[in-house]
């Protein structure tokens, strides 16, 4: 039976953090922090994410002179669009028809 | 950074940090210029030394099994996990077999037994004297030559 895309616990974690603020870039440290997941987890799924169309990326200037540009992502409309979807059905299997985070 | 002491151990841990993250980006197949670069600067932000050789670890996880996706034709899904998992048996057994190869062992000794040769008392004055120039199997004797000798010296033992 093939796999149903993007539905591991961890992509779903990964797309319920970017739901919570769906407008904002996130970093990649912040978004670890957030979910709790390794790098070697996290940008694994950023790449594929990514590569999927769902997600957009750019190079965000310097916090403070002396470090570097940062990489930072957020969700396409279509990416947004799947985290709406997943939101929904995680609630609805928790018995919360409305979606909490939709 | 620059006003760690970089001899301490949590500054070397951010100079290890450092050097994995670039090799990840190294590593981390060609066509995702990007995804290099995001590695190597993203680990410039992280405050904690640990944290960042705890990210940087991850990073080269992350790089090793892209590249063997990559490299594999059928498209497998690499997970990290098994890659780290058989890289660190790989240096546990190179680890073990190169103490294995420290090991002296002890020299075997040459345990077959041989009696002495007689030799007679003419050869052992040439002996005393210089070499000979004959071969050194004339100076072994015969069977009966020896026989003759120790009779000799029963002989003059009575």
């Amino acid at each position: 039976m093939p796999r149903k895309p993007n539905n591991s616990r961890q992509t779903r974690a990964l797309l319920a953090t970017f739901l919570e603020l769906s407008q904002a870039w996130r970093h990649g440290y912040d978004l670890s922090k957030e979910t709790g997941l390794k790098s070697g987890t996290l940008y694994p799924l950023l790449m594929r994410l990514s590569e999927q169309g769902l997600l957009e990326s750019r190079w965000q200037d310097p916090e403070r002179p002396g470090l570097p540009a940062r990489h930072v992502y957020r969700l396409t409309a279509s990416g947004l669009a799947l985290a709406r979807e997943q939101a929904r059905s995680e609630a609805a299997a928790l018995g919360n028809p409305s979606g909490a985070l939709a | 950074m620059s006003g760690i002491d970089m001899g301490t151990p949590s500054a070397r841990w951010r100079r290890i940090a450092v050097k994995l993250v670039r090799h990840a980006s190294r590593v981390l197949p060609g066509a995702r210029p990007d995804w290099r670069e995001a590695l190597r600067c993203e680990i410039e932000y992280i405050e904690d030394d640990a944290a960042a050789l705890r990210w940087a670890l991850g990073c080269v996880a992350a790089s090793y099994a892209a590249r063997l996706a990559a490299l594999a034709p059928w498209r497998w899904r690499v997970s990290p996990g098994p890659v780290v998992a058989a890289s660190a048996l790989l240096l546990i057994a190179m680890a073990l077999q190169g103490h294995a190869s420290d090991e002296v062992l002890p020299p075997v000794l040459d345990k077959t037994g041989c009696e002495r040769p007689v030799v007679l008392p003419e050869i052992q004055r040439r002996d005393r004297t210089g070499p000979d120039p004959r071969s050194e199997s004339d100076a072994l004797c015969s069977h009966d030559e020896r026989e003759t000798i120790r009779n000799g010296r029963w002989n003059r033992n009575r």
